[in-house]
């Protein structure tokens, strides 16, 4: 059955138990406002969901009857036993249709002409006959032995046409209060560490009479806590369930054609963020196909297809889930968002001008912000980004937004995984425990004395090489402030993963890999900001969770400064806020370069470098990397190794020899002097010293050159 | 006083030389020593966490909090307390009798007390052996954490 159908019923089915209470209460209290109106919300809800499941026949009947509701609440009629008489009527009928839907997934054929006769003598002489969609065509086909004529009124006991068997709507589900299950959780998670307790026991002792029973009770147990985590995990899909609806009618009011692509819909996160998540991501999607997916001709005028594209992809990551919304519309114009956040006085104009594109975007989430020229009645119903924003920071999540003016939009949603059970990697760190999310960790790698001393520092940033990449690593004691203790021997490198960077986590050993009860930490910890939570051990021992992403940000170890080698870098002049590299040519000389356009560091030493036709190059993974002097200032000592710059662009790399790498900094750029040389875009002041920027495209278009001749 | 029920009943421990009360109904149980999970980089005055059946109870290093200095090899007992839905442990020396309050013997907390005891002790009550610091647990976990 139709997802969408089923929560109808279910819902609905809960509705109507209540109804007939509320309906015979009225009549006993006619003056009770509270219960009318919770009887007219009952009706409103379910016309307002069958609309959209065009179910014609139910949505007459509720219709009518709630405008019955409606003379009701506003007092122009009287709860009199008749009119009371004739809304139970009407109840039943629904109670009928619905259950003809739960059995055969369609309505149920039957004339309801004279119940809504019925209905709207109530509704006074000028009230609109058939406000919504009885078509002539319907009344036309009544068949005619359901026609009773008027005098001959059945009633509630009665007639067949209008009254259904007793439908049987005992409930499959049940609701029950998240507390209770909360506690149910807790009760399992502490079996669970019983549990541990008896299997460490009993498998100390051979020929335990006790192992038998014990592996019973730890596979029972794994089955109970399963059960238990599952009474509060649903797909995420179920929060998406009306999204196609929803997209497929806005395509149809508007012209669009647009293509929903769900991916990842059966990863599983908890219930209540399951909720949470709902309305936002419905926001989230109306706004992408109302207004950012164009109409085909606009589309095919801007060279893209005509057809539009909303893609959703939830996945875990890092112990948390991620859920996507991206569209190939038209996306966001940064410029645009400048003016009108500038406009709308958000920002002075100097801090807009002084921000990145990045950081303007980020504007949408800010109230009362909206970019829609024209508020369709689809979206912009005063509910914005902001309220997105606010409903998932309400569960601890964090939502983001990236966009390529006229290439799309992607706004990604990061949700925790707080009542989660998480395989997790317990590690040790100068004698104490710590347990990461399995799910960050990318690798691990074993160090020894001679590598730990080895790292490339950076700044004050040590890096490891990683095969292809850099990355930037951290000693958990260090970052932890954890009391230094002399020990030698190997020690373990965990390679994490948070968002888009990576870094590297120095730990003394690896102790073991467990599936572990993330706990909330308590108020007065959470400041600390660098825990994921924290559970408890087999031998009960509490052990924190470190969360990577933030305790990256804590130490400041954020990969966005180091390029990666496999992503080809496109090779951009220097943008505002770029991170530059800046490095020393000659004795005082100070240069900059983009970093994005920086393709990896490398020592070279001088003996290895050989010259082709008068040209430096070095042998450098297979094949001759031309170097190339960043400035004249700059001489290989033999003897000593060399401060290469390696750039890659496509098929062509080469590498710009300096004197010294220096630092990394995020600096906007403002160019102060034109260049007086080729190489060199101009000179700009960048952390207080003037320096002159590298022009990368002049060396690049040297290197193809001296790759093609 | 609000920092005392009706019944005016106070559990009553002692960290260093004095002896404190917090009201009986703050109290959920009194526990002996258990193993303290250290916290790297959380604010001074928090032990850690420990672990009470499963539910991850943190611990408050009342010396620390109120700056009462140590004695050695003292071991140590804990008061669970409840504030709100969380449970914490308050570390002490030795955990006392139930005592009744009676207005007569309760005086309002001197005025010249200072710092954290000026905001945590609600009042004093005059025993036999000497005096009995009332202590709102509230105020006593809500303590600015300041590093030293």
């Amino acid at each position: 059955m139709d997802d969408l159908l089923k929560d109808f019923l279910a819902e609905s089915a809960e509705n109507l138990a209540q109804l007939d209470q509320d309906v015979v209460e009225l009549e006993r209290d006619p003056s009770n406002a509270s219960l009318l109106n919770s009887i007219f919300r009952a009706i409103h809800t379910i016309k307002g969901t069958c609309g959209f499941l065009s179910l014609p026949r139910l949505e007459t009947v509720s219709h009518t009857a709630e405008s019955v509701l409606d003379r009701l609440r506003k007092g122009a009629l009287k709860a009199e036993p008749d009119v009371i008489s004739d809304i139970l009527r009407a109840v039943d009928v629904i109670k009928a249709i619905l259950a003809g839907l739960a059995a055969n997934q369609t309505e149920p054929a039957g004339d309801d002409s004279l119940l809504i006769t019925l209905l709207e003598q109530w509704l006074g002489p000028d009230a609109p006959r058939h406000a919504i969609g009885i078509g002539p065509a319907a009344i036309a086909n009544a068949t005619p032995e359901s026609a009773t004529p008027p005098d001959a009124l059945p009633t509630t006991e009665g007639s067949p046409a209008l009254i259904a068997e007793p439908v049987a709507t005992a409930p499959s589900s049940i609701r029950v209060s998240v507390k209770l299950l909360d506690a149910l959780m807790n009760l399992a998670g502490e079996l669970v560490l019983s549990r541990n307790q008896l299997l460490e026991m009993s498998s100390r002792q051979e020929d335990s009479p006790f192992a038998p029973p014990v592996q019973q009770l730890s596979r029972i147990t794994a089955e109970l806590q399963g059960a238990v985590m599952k009474t509060r995990m649903q797909p995420v899909g179920s929060a998406w369930s009306k999204l196609p609806r929803i997209v497929r009618d806005i395509a149809r009011e508007t012209g669009k054609k647009i293509e929903l692509d769900m991916k990842g819909a059966a990863t599983e996160l908890d219930r209540q963020l399951v909720q949470a998540l709902q309305d936002p991501l419905t926001h989230m999607v109306r706004n992408s196909a109302d207004h950012g997916i164009e109409s085909p001709d606009v589309r095919r005028a801007a060279g893209k297809p005509p057809v539009g594209r909303i893609v959703l992809n939830a996945y875990h990551e890092a112990g948390h889930v991620i859920v996507e919304v991206t569209d190939d519309g038209k996306g966001i114009n940064a410029a645009e968002m400048r003016r009108i956040a500038i406009e709308r006085g958000l920002v002075s104009k100097e801090a807009a001008q002084a921000m990145s594109d990045c950081q303007v975007l980020r504007f949408v989430f800010e109230p009362g912000f909206s970019t829609a020229a024209s508020v369709t009645h689809i979206s912009g119903r005063g509910v914005g980004m902001d309220v997105v924003r606010s409903n998932i920071e309400r569960v601890g999540g964090a939502v983001d937004l990236q966009s390529v003016g006229g290439q799309g939009c992607t706004i990604r949603v990061r949700l925790p995984l707080t009542l989660a059970i998480v395989s997790s990697l317990i590690v040790s760190a100068r004698g104490e425990m710590f347990a990461f999310p399995q799910a960050s960790v990318l690798e691990l790698i074993r160090l020894s004395d001679d590598q730990l001393a080895r790292f490339d520092v950076l700044h004050d940033v040590r890096l490891f090489r990683l095969r292809d990449d850099l990355v930037p690593v951290v000693t958990l004691g260090d970052a932890l402030d954890l009391p230094a203790d002399e020990r030698g021997g190997v020690t373990t490198l965990v390679i994490c993963q948070a968002g888009a960077s990576r870094f590297g986590i120095i730990v003394d050993d690896v102790v073991d890999t467990q599936e572990i009860v993330v706990k909330p930490v308590g108020r007065l910890i959470r400041a600390v900001g660098c825990y994921a939570g924290c559970t408890i051990l087999g031998d009960g021992r509490v052990v924190m969770i470190i969360d990577p992403a933030a305790l990256a940000a804590r130490t400041g170890t954020q990969t966005n400064t180091v390029a990666k080698v496999e992503t080809p870098a496109p090779v951009p002049a220097a943008k505002p806020s770029d991170s530059l590299l800046l490095f020393g040519v000659g004795e005082n000389a100070v240069q900059a370069v983009p970093l994005s356009s920086v393709a990896r560091l490398e020592e070279i030493p001088s003996d290895s470098i050989e010259y082709a036709g008068g040209q430096p190059v070095v042998q450098y993974r297979g094949f001759l990397l031309p170097l190339m002097l960043a400035s004249p200032a700059v001489t290989f000592t033999s003897g000593r190794s060399n401060s290469v710059i390696v750039f890659n662009e496509g098929t062509t790399s080469f590498g710009i020899a300096v004197s010294e790498i220096r630092d990394i900094v995020d600096e906007i750029v403002n160019l102060e002097l034109a260049s007086t040389r080729p190489g060199v875009l101009g000179t700009a002041v960048i952390a207080g010293a003037a320096t002159e920027v590298l022009d990368v495209s002049y060396y690049m278009e040297r290197a193809r050159r001296g790759s093609v001749s | 006083m609000t920092a005392i029920a009706p019944a005016g009943e106070v559990v009553t421990f002692r960290v260093g030389d004095q002896w404190f009360g917090v009201d009986v109904m703050d109290v959920q149980e009194v526990i002996g020593h258990l193993r303290i999970a250290r916290v790297p980089l959380a604010a001074p005055g928090i032990a850690g966490f420990l672990n009470l059946r499963g539910q991850i109870v943190t611990a408050i290093d009342v010396h620390q909090r109120l700056e009462i200095s140590r004695h050695a090899s003292e071991s140590s007992m804990n008061v669970v307390v409840r504030d709100g839905d969380e449970l914490f442990a308050l570390v002490v020396d030795e955990v006392g009798d139930v005592a009744a309050v009676s207005p007569e013997t309760l005086d309002p907390a001197p005025a010249s007390l200072r710092g954290a005891w000026a905001r945590a002790c609600t009042g004093v009550v005059r025993m036999d052996q000497g005096l009995l610091a009332i202590i709102d647990v509230t105020r006593l976990l809500n303590e600015p954490n300041t590093r030293p």
